[in-house]
């Protein structure tokens, strides 16, 4: 790599701590936000006084909790200093970022358009609602030990059961984009940021608005729906159905903005020499994602704002008793649902084949493939969405596309498993603890996907639609695909953005115990399903209780894998803090050719591609003296 | 690329750079494409987002439950309607010219500008006095709501995009009241009008062109 385009060096800079304390920041935020939030409820209350005695006898103000809430958000992001910018520009000042980065560690709580540092705000956030999301999981298995209800009532069952899909569901749309994507894409692009590096930090900021939101949902009395807020329960559901819609109406704008601005930072960010055809696999999976939001979030806006509506001021989008239809909210909610589902699954793709040429030391094998898989994938995904209707009533004539659309889409999904098989095809490969989650994807993602034909199979989706069939092959699809790569990218590139090293061998429990007990809590659960238990419902056949039983077992071992990973987290990266190798992979991907922890400015100098970052096969020589860092 | 990692120091840490050093400026010509870039994503997902509406429209119509989809007193005003859109057909219109005499290096640009900005504010208005005056309301069946939610919406939109075009013309206009501006860390005020105006002048005409599908679908259909 050489390089061009010189730029100054940076000079630090520091602001006194009572202006920290006081100015825009998390602090101010909070205060904010709550004071929106009331201010918002007694509005609201203003505004729908006139049906204040149905509000009396139910307990119940829709438009006083959703005012409350918008209020509360907005008063969030003028607390973090999001207005500031809108104003000014609106006083015709010039575009310009923050005068000068926070120093220290008060960056990671306020609003910071330093990409590297919205990435780390990102794993520890969504980490954050990840765990809560995994607790419900638990709470849920808790239950089904029973096979009728004991340790929670029904009503607070499917509460559970929609507090977990939608946690997962809505916040690990940005579980690899959010916190790596935002992280690695501008160095693997050789740019110094992000192409809006505020909407960056506005996405992130909203997502953790949201997740709050879904939390304080059970003040409110959860929701019946699950996480896809199925109309007509949707519009008879208590208050907490309200803290759904903004919840999932806040991811829709925080995806939509994200994959925006990947889009616009590939497209026009990249580095001197970095053709499409250099770029990073991960990138085209970041891209290809990135499409997806863009196009498929607003309809999910769309349709949650109609819902609101519905809920506040009768109209009958969905109310059948108004002319509306509940078969429209589950059309628009599926145009968004199912490329939801790639999603998910692409940035995982995009990290196994990332990650695989690394430790394989072999070239990633049919490149152009795999990036024609993934756009196919992201192309087909919006032609499949009535597969989710096959059972409610949808035109019998549409079935056969939808279900051949549905299956054509395991073409270009073929194509990414066939580079990964390439890859792997007679490598000798290091087992670290990364490649490891990467093999489990293989794994895991083939069972998603070949138990996906049954479920897209018009005539036996008849029979596993709403079973355990179907969650079991979701979990092994979004869990298999995703939280594996989420792990593998966290193991393979936290070293790189914090400097330190995890314990190996708690890192190889974790692996070993999460992989297993993941295979033992969903593999039963296909059979399960196939003998009749139905998603959503806390009562069952006693003659499943047997398989129950192992089942929640396999779950609280799958727990205590992730309370080992956490453990390792603390005892690596707060006690021990090993400091990592500059390249402990080995890797000849740029993002470990710069110094770590990377400089706030990436690259002192513009790197000047002229390679992809596969060429392996070169025997690597240990030893001897550091290199210049890429782009000296 | 060139310089694998071959022979590196494993088990060594680079010393950390000092936090909160400012990050080096971009060239103008980057913040320009990805202004040009947003714009375009921009509308395709402004495009999906009225798709939603679309789609409610003729799927609720087309079913037509117990015959709710719509009343025969519900008839929005055409009259407050057409000249609605007109302003907002003029106002992207008069965006357009001038987004062209900006190119064209004319420093008249912000006086078209500064009058689409009116008419997309007369346009709101309008749609606000309509409301006013229409014999329905939002829970009068199906039409009545997508009328409702899809015209307010798009009035938001609306909103959003003539904050944009002002925020063009108000940085000339202190461009010119305080010469030499340093705006500092992604480029000159005088180089990122240009490409700002342009991407906003796309973004308008596009979404202009949705208020008059709008208007063809809820006035005329």
């Amino acid at each position: 790599m050489t390089t061009t385009a010189a730029v100054p060096t940076p000079q630090p800079t520091g602001r006194p701590l009572w202006r920290r304390l006081i100015g825009f920041n998390l602090l101010t935020a909070v205060a904010l936000g709550v004071g929106g939030y009331y201010l918002g409820w007694f509005i609201g209350h203003q505004i729908s006084a006139k049906s204040l005695a149905y509000q009396e006898k139910t307990s119940e103000n829709d438009v006083a909790l959703l005012v409350a809430y918008l209020f509360g958000v907005v008063g969030f992001l003028i607390g973090l200093g999001f207005a500031n910018y809108p104003v000014s520009r609106l006083l015709g000042r010039p575009a310009s970022l923050r005068e000068k980065e926070e120093e220290g560690i008060g960056r990671y709580f306020g609003l910071c358009t330093d990409h590297k540092v919205v990435g780390m705000q990102y794993l520890i956030g969504i980490g954050l609602f990840f765990f809560i999301g995994g607790v419900n999981a638990m709470l849920i298995r808790t239950e089904l030990l029973h096979s009728t209800p004991t340790f929670v009532g029904p009503g607070q069952y499917i509460s559970l059961v929609g507090m977990h899909g939608t946690m997962m569901m809505g916040m690990m749309t940005s579980g690899i984009l959010g916190p790596f994507a935002n992280y690695f894409v501008p160095i693997m692009l050789g740019a110094r940021r992000m192409a809006f590096p505020r909407i960056e930090a506005l996405t992130f900021w909203l997502l953790m608005a949201a997740g709050f939101i879904l939390t304080s949902t059970i003040f409110f009395g959860g929701f019946p729906t699950g996480w896809t807020g199925y109309e007509p329960l949707n519009d008879q559901a208590v208050m907490g159905m309200d803290s759904y819609i903004i919840f999932f109406a806040l991811v829709g704008i925080s995806m939509c903005l994200l994959g925006l601005n990947m889009m616009a930072t590939i497209i026009t960010m990249r580095a001197p020499g970095l053709t499409w055809s250099r770029l990073p696999i991960f990138v085209w999976s970041v891209l290809a994602t990135a499409v997806l939001m863009v196009l498929a979030a607003p309809v999910l806006v769309a349709t949650l704002t109609m819902a609101a509506l519905d809920r506040t001021i009768d109209t009958s989008f969905f109310i059948p008793g108004g002319g509306g239809s509940s078969y429209l909210f589950e059309n628009l909610f599926w145009f968004f649902g199912h490329p939801e589902v790639y999603i998910l699954a692409l940035p995982g793709f995009g990290i196994v084949l990332e990650l695989l040429p690394v430790f394989t030391r072999k070239p990633l094998w049919g490149y152009r493939l795999a990036v024609s898989g993934m756009l196919g994938v992201t192309l087909l995904s919006f032609f499949v969405w009535q597969h989710h209707l096959f059972v409610s009533g949808i035109n019998a004539d549409l079935r056969p596309f939808y279900m051949l659309s549905t299956e054509i889409i395991s073409i270009p999904t073929g194509f990414i498993f066939l580079c990964a098989m390439g890859t792997l095809w007679k490598a000798r490969s290091s087992f670290s603890v990364p490649m490891l989650f990467c093999l489990a994807w293989v794994f895991n993602f083939l069972i998603g996907g070949l138990s996906g034909v049954f479920v897209s199979d018009t005539p036996s989706d008849t029979s596993t639609h709403g079973s355990f069939f179907t969650m079991a092959h979701f979990h092994y699809t979004i869990m298999g695909g995703l939280i594996f790569t989420f792990f593998a990218a966290i193991y393979y590139w936290v070293p790189k953005m914090t400097g330190l090293r995890f314990n190996e061998r708690l890192a190889k429990l974790h692996f070993w115990l999460m992989f297993i007990a993941f295979n033992s809590t969903f593999l039963p659960l296909f059979a399960i399903g196939m003998m009749g238990q139905p998603r959503r419902v806390s009562q069952y056949a006693p003659n499943l209780h047997a398989l129950n039983t192992w089942v929640s077992i396999s779950a609280f071992v799958l727990g205590l894998s992730m309370l080992i990973f956490i453990a390792n987290t603390v005892y690596s990266m707060i006690f021990v803090r090993l400091p990592v190798a500059m390249n402990p992979w080995r890797s000849k991907s740029i993002e470990w050719q710069i110094p770590t922890p990377v400089p706030v400015y990436n690259f002192e100098q513009v790197p000047v591609f002229d390679s992809d970052p596969y060429d392996y096969g070169t025997p690597i020589h240990v030893g001897g003296t550091r290199p210049e860092p890429a782009g000296a | 690329m060139a310089s694998p990692s071959e022979g590196l120091p494993l088990g060594r840490t680079v010393p950390p750079v000092p936090a909160g050093v400012e990050i080096p400026p971009e060239p103008p010509d980057v913040g320009a494409r990805a202004l040009s870039v947003a714009s375009r994503l921009l509308a395709g997902a402004t495009t999906f987002f009225f798709l939603a509406f679309i789609f409610a429209y003729f799927y609720l119509r087309s079913i037509n439950v117990e015959h709710l989809w719509r009343h025969g007193h519900i008839d929005p005003n055409q009259a407050l309607g057409g000249a609605m859109i007109g302003c907002v057909v003029l106002s992207a219109i008069l965006a357009i010219v001038s987004g062209r005499q900006m190119k064209a290096g004319s420093r008249s640009w912000p006086a078209p500008a500064a009058g689409a900005v009116v008419l997309g504010l007369a346009a709101v208005a309008l749609q606000c006095i309509e409301y006013t005056r229409q014999h329905f309301g939002p829970t009068d069946g199906a039409y009545a709501s997508v009328f409702c939610a899809w015209t307010a919406l798009y009035l938001i939109a609306v909103l959003g995009t003539m904050y944009w075009l002002e925020t063009q013309v108000a940085t000339e206009l202190r461009a010119r009241r305080e010469p030499a501006p340093t705006s500092g860390d992604i480029g000159r005020a005088d180089e990122l009008i240009a490409p700002a105006l342009d991407a906003t002048v796309f973004y308008w005409a596009f979404l202009a062109a949705i208020g008059v599908v709008t208007y063809v679908v809820l006035y005329l259909l």
